[in-house]
């Protein structure tokens, strides 16, 4: 295989393929159970959207919007906001990257992050902006942070994802 | 909206549709949640479901603590518990004086014939987790419905009062901090009865609304009133630490620090006080 020009990696079974996906996510959502706090609170990624997002880009039929809602939902109520606001953000997400999924498929995994890098921070946006909308002000600017975490969670993820082992599923 | 890669003449709704589509059902679920306030028991429900997950991620926490670069030293935890001992001895001190207070209080009332105020049960609550939520200062309980908290009910530590019970979940409960910025608690300036309101400022607290001239001065210690019949009297709210009367404006600025440990306490107090006792139908105590 040509390591140069990465192409789409070779389709895994799909009830393998499932599998994989669901695990990830629970992990994903497993990970952001762990009782945060301080510093490690406001730069927490969002590990649920990243892994959403790296399936919309690997998955040449993407993650259905239906999933990415149902995730969203949950985050909403687990961050104890408005219902709704995270469900459109993660919508908004996955249909970003599905819509620019060959171009990203394109590039080096450094520029593929700094092309997540803007989708993120948009998908960040509009839960701020619906949250600013439907309730009051935000207190702080800082919620930007994790845009920057989350592109390198992207990275590793990424990375994780091209692997020997991720292949030959 | 034209993807490369899909077939041409789909019968199927192409992405931007099925986003618009979504979107609406967002938009619809942000009104009904915001406006309407109609979703609570979908939040119950997905609260309810995800509860055993939350548990199982807490429990081997240290665990994961450490691998994920996080080490609680053991001398920490060690400090951390003679912290708590110390302050759960404090709160225990605390509960005796008020107990006699209280008493003292009820014969006094009953010597003026005023409305009899019953003492309070507690519950004591961890904090399961704190939402990452720019708009608001929340925790969220370990406890809820299944200890008795109820909507309403306000929150204490061993230091004064920490905020007030916004939504209580079967296994969990919602609450705000005397910090947020929606939040308002009636009290009085200890010092010289007046009272005033005190609202949450982020990471501080504000009066509002109070005359150039009043007598306030920093270092006075704030304390419930009681009228609003949420918050028993004389609970501690919090600290003037700055006085500032501008000239151009017929109000003064009063800036508070609450006295509980609003951000570092771990464990906290929910009172279920008479209000909410009578609202559930529970028999009136003598």
């Amino acid at each position: 295989m040509n390591f140069d020009m990465p192409s789409f990696p070779p389709r895994i079974e799909l009830r393998q393929e499932w599998r994989v996906i669901g695990l990830s996510l629970l992990l994903a959502f497993l990970l952001k159970q762990i009782p945060w706090q301080g510093w490690a609170l406001l730069l927490r990624p969002d590990f649920v959207l990243i892994m959403l997002l790296f399936w919309a880009q690997r998955r040449q039929d993407g993650i259905s919007f239906g999933l990415a809602f149902a995730l969203g939902l949950v985050t909403d109520v687990q961050d104890g906001v408005v219902l709704g606001q995270h469900a459109l953000a993660y919508c908004v997400g996955v249909f970003l990257v599905q819509h620019f999924q060959r171009r990203l498929a394109m590039f080096t995994l450094r520029h593929q992050a700094m092309q997540i890098f803007p989708l993120l921070l948009l998908t960040e946006v509009v839960a701020l902006v619906t949250g600013w909308i439907s309730t009051r002000t935000p207190q702080g600017g800082w919620v930007i942070a994790t845009a920057f975490t989350g592109t390198l969670l992207w990275w590793a993820v990424a990375y994780a994802g091209k692997m020997p082992a991720a292949r030959s599923e | 909206m034209a993807t490369p890669g899909q077939p041409m003449f789909t019968r199927a709704l192409g992405p931007a549709a099925r986003l618009a589509l979504w979107s609406i059902l967002a938009i619809a679920l942000i009104v009904l949640d915001a406006r309407f306030n109609a979703l609570g028991w979908l939040r119950a429900g997905v609260v309810a479901v995800f509860y055993p997950a939350q548990l199982a991620v807490r429990a081997p926490f240290d665990f994961a603590a450490e691998v994920s670069g996080f080490l609680v030293r053991h001398r920490a935890l060690q400090t951390e518990n003679a912290a708590l001992r110390e302050r759960n001895q404090q709160a225990g001190a605390q509960l005796a004086r008020l107990d006699t207070l209280r008493t003292e209080n009820e014969e006094l009332r009953r010597l003026v014939v005023l409305r009899q105020m019953t003492g309070y049960d507690s519950v004591a609550a961890e904090i399961l987790s704190t939402p990452r939520d720019p708009f608001s200062q929340r925790v969220m309980l370990d406890k809820g419905g299944n200890a008795g908290i109820q909507a309403g009910q306000p929150v204490v530590d061993g230091m004064g009062l920490v905020g007030q019970v916004t939504r209580a979940y079967a296994f969990g409960a919602e609450v705000t901090l005397v910090t947020d910025r929606g939040h308002a608690v009636p009290v009085q300036i200890q010092r010289t009865g007046q009272r005033v309101l005190v609202f949450g400022g982020g990471s501080g607290m504000e009066v509002r609304y109070l005359p150039t001239h009043t007598d306030i001065q920093p270092g006075d210690i704030l304390v419930t009133s009681g009228i609003d019949r949420v918050y028993p009297a004389g609970l501690v709210v919090a600290k003037v630490t700055r006085v500032q009367r501008p000239t151009d404006s017929p109000y003064a600025r009063v800036s508070c620090l609450p006295m509980a440990g609003v951000d570092k306490s771990r464990v906290l107090m929910v009172l279920k006080t008479q209000h909410a006792a009578a609202r559930q139908g529970a028999p009136e105590q003598p």
